[in-house]
């Protein structure tokens, strides 16, 4: 019951809070580039909080390296739960050029459970509104 | 080509031992291997006299028996001499250049990280850029180095967790000096900022100690970026890495791809079609035209003018629209290849570039309007992180940050690249020495890169887009700068005949321009930290925790809640009453 409650609330108006984890900037330029004028995701509820403390999705974007992987296990752990998550780029999703990379540890999802996988090197902002709909939809 | 063979002929009237010892690949360049003994000579000799005081990067290279090192010394006239000496692998070790560059034990201290040569007089400090529970005696740039190495030390899961449990906020590496550091006092109140951040941009951790508001000590830490591209270059084909260098930065992504591919074509001897370097200038701009406009939003947002981010990033859409149409993408655009373009402009695609552009230039007329009118904006931002113009020659601090300090700078003009010595373009500077100065700087220059847009496609020639480039380039090296929109770009590239490069450096802009900041924030306020690390673009906004630090040491965090519930007790708040009341006492 509580629970449903939970997940009724999760649906409406998406707060999300930008994760990055070594990314190059690109699926970060872009993800703020789906909240501005442009495609201005607000429209919809989504907005981008500060903390994750405040945030309902988390948007993993990078290569997840030695440094920022139990740094981003501790953003996980600081969001509330039910939350979901999005590995936003190809980067997040696989390691990309970096899979044989030294300093990468593994794919977002070893680390933290993911909801939804992006691929792109980067994603369009309307792939990751579609990616924001998908995660909506897994609620259910 | 005449100055540096005078450089030549000075150097071996000076010193005769150097008779035919100094190379001149193309104008602009010159190479110089000195024994390890006589570097210094060398090398105070260059700094003092011949004029060279701007130290680029350097490089660390493994060479058998030897590390070898070349320090990349530029002039303000375009010269680059590289200085290189060995240093024997076996007890050998270089002294440092602290004196002579402050700026430049960051260079020192990633060659130590990453090859393991020792420098005598470098400060202890903190890693760079190697994780913090990376093990000692491992060089991931050696040449027989593997990573799977790495699974016989411990892995990440338990190094990880190890740090998970430490209090947070509080950190023993804190009192460690890095090469970031102020002076610091016990007493301060230290708030650690990062390493991720609310808004956007890679994770960067900054501690910053205050007194009161006034911020007393920062300290920058780095490499939760590293990603460990220079090795993932040298074991991937030059057309690979062209793809790879892209993914350095997704803001300045045509940047490091020209840079590299410029230096591999010097190596090759090939000469770029005309139009294809015109191409690469267009490309070049519009990226700065996008990062601009992509800065002045950000900057808008930090001062709290975000009615600003949403009108820049509205315009920029035009851009980025325009960069998806010529290539294909809207960052990371894969235009370039060794040896030319891989696509050609059409005209119906030059006239839509056009028309964009005077509507962007319209656009940027009421921003300019917005910025030398609007007493808030000029207000908030006048007088905020001052660097002065002889802070910057010594800090080596590059691009519009250093351009706003009245240091005419720009590698475009000193050494051009593409068809930027064909152009008609104003260095744009600014005496102001702060972010007002340097938010001027940049919008000017929007107005410059608008009017080479202009010059580019009216002046395009016509003629084929690339030449044939060959799968194995021949042994040899090169060293290749760009003015990305942030600053110099460096690249260095070492080719052994394969098809795979020996060695790729690269020393991105914001790596020398975050020295400056220690400087700029020098007994600043807090709030103008969001704004001053913006300024020189790497653009971090940042609210995270504080935990004050008393006489008790360090304090987990079920300490500081039984501590905070002790206080409010003596304060006459009791929250074991209080939870009971709104029926929360079962936890």
């Amino acid at each position: 019951m509580l629970k449903n409650i939970f997940k009724w609330g999760l649906k409406k108006s998406l707060w999300v809070y930008h994760a990055g984890a070594a990314a190059c900037n690109n699926c970060d330029i872009e993800i703020l580039d789906m909240l501005t004028p442009r495609h201005d995701v607000e429209r919809f509820g989504v907005m981008l909080v500060g903390s994750p403390r405040h945030a309902d999705v988390l948007l993993v974007t990078g290569v997840c390296n030695r440094q920022t992987a139990p740094r981003l296990k501790r953003l996980y752990e600081q969001v509330p739960k039910p939350c979901l998550v999005i590995a936003i780029g190809s980067c997040a999703c696989s390691g990309h050029f970096f899979r044989d990379s030294y300093n990468y540890v593994s794919p977002i999802d070893q680390i933290i459970p993911v909801d939804v996988y992006l691929p792109g090197c980067p994603p369009k902002p309307e792939a990751m509104i579609d990616a924001v709909i998908k995660a909506v939809g897994k609620i259910r | 080509m005449s100055q540096s063979i005078e450089i030549k002929t000075e150097l071996e009237n000076k010193f005769d031992w150097l008779k035919d010892q100094v190379r001149i690949t193309r104008e602009n360049r010159l190479w110089l291997d000195v024994p390890a003994d006589k570097f210094f000579v060398i090398f105070d000799y260059l700094i003092s006299l011949a004029g060279f005081k701007e130290l680029c990067t350097i490089t660390g290279t493994d060479e058998g028996d030897n590390y070898g090192l070349m320090y990349h010394l530029a002039r303000t006239d375009g010269k680059v001499l590289n200085l290189k000496t060995l240093v024997p692998k076996e007890g050998g070790s270089m002294k440092s250049i602290i004196s002579y560059f402050p700026g430049g034990t960051i260079y020192e201290r990633e060659i130590n990280d990453l090859l393991g040569v020792k420098f005598e007089g470098l400060p202890p400090g903190r890693r760079y850029p190697l994780p913090d529970n990376w093990p000692e005696g491992e060089h991931p740039l050696r040449k027989g180095w593997q990573p799977d190495k790495l699974s016989k030390v411990e892995g990440i899961k338990e190094a990880g967790e190890e740090r998970l449990n430490m209090p947070i906020g509080i950190r023993s590496e804190i009192s460690q000096p890095t090469d970031f550091s102020l002076i610091r006092r016990r007493d301060d109140v230290q708030i650690s900022i990062g390493p991720q951040h609310p808004a956007l941009k890679e994770p960067e951790s900054f501690n910053v100690t205050l007194q009161g508001e006034k911020i007393s000590g920062i300290e920058i830490k780095l490499g939760y970026n590293h990603r460990g591209i220079e090795k993932a270059c040298e074991q991937r084909s030059y057309i690979q890495d062209v793809y790879l260098v892209e993914r350095i930065c997704g803001i300045c992504s045509h940047t490091h791809s020209t840079c590299f591919v410029q230096a591999v074509e010097e190596i090759a001897g090939l000469q770029l079609p005309k139009r294809a370097a015109y191409i690469r200038t267009l490309v070049g701009e519009l990226e700065r035209v996008h990062s601009h406009l992509l800065w002045l939003g950000v900057a808008g947002h930090e001062v709290g003018f975000d009615t600003l981010l949403m009108y820049t990033w509205r315009d920029r859409e035009i851009v980025m629209d325009i960069l998806a149409m010529l290539t294909g993408n809207r960052v990371n655009y894969g235009i370039n290849q060794v040896g030319g373009v891989r696509r050609d402009v059409t005209a119906e695609q030059a006239a839509d570039i056009l028309k964009a552009v005077d509507q962007l230039e319209e656009q940027t007329k009421y921003y300019i309007e917005v910025a030398t009118e609007e007493q808030t904006l000029i207000q908030r931002l006048s007088g905020v992180g001052k660097l002065s113009k002889e802070d910057v020659l010594k800090l080596g601090t590059v691009g519009p940050t250093g351009r706003a300090s009245g240091v005419e700078r720009d590698v475009r003009r000193t050494d051009p690249y593409a068809a930027y010595g064909e152009l008609d373009f104003k260095v744009i500077t600014s005496d102001q020495c702060d972010v007002y100065g340097r938010a001027v700087v940049r919008l000017l220059e929007l107005m410059e890169s608008y009017s080479m847009i202009r010059q580019v496609l009216k002046k395009l020639p016509d003629g084929p887009i690339s030449v044939r480039a060959p799968r194995r380039i021949p042994a040899g090296e090169a060293i290749s700068r760009y003015e990305a929109p942030r600053g110099e770009d460096v690249h260095y590239v070492k080719s052994n005949g394969t098809e795979n490069p020996e060695r790729v450096k690269v020393r991105a802009p914001t790596l020398a321009n975050l020295q400056s900041v220690t400087k700029m924030l020098e007994d600043r306020y807090l709030a103008d930290l969001p704004i001053v690390i913006a300024a020189i673009d790497p653009c971090f906004s940042c609210t995270d925790r504080l935990i004050k630090v008393e006489d008790k040491g360090l304090m987990t965090w079920e300490e500081i809640r039984q501590y905070g519930i002790e206080w409010y007790k003596k304060q006459g708040v009791d929250f074991a009453r209080m939870t009971g009341k709104i029926g929360r006492s079962k936890e």
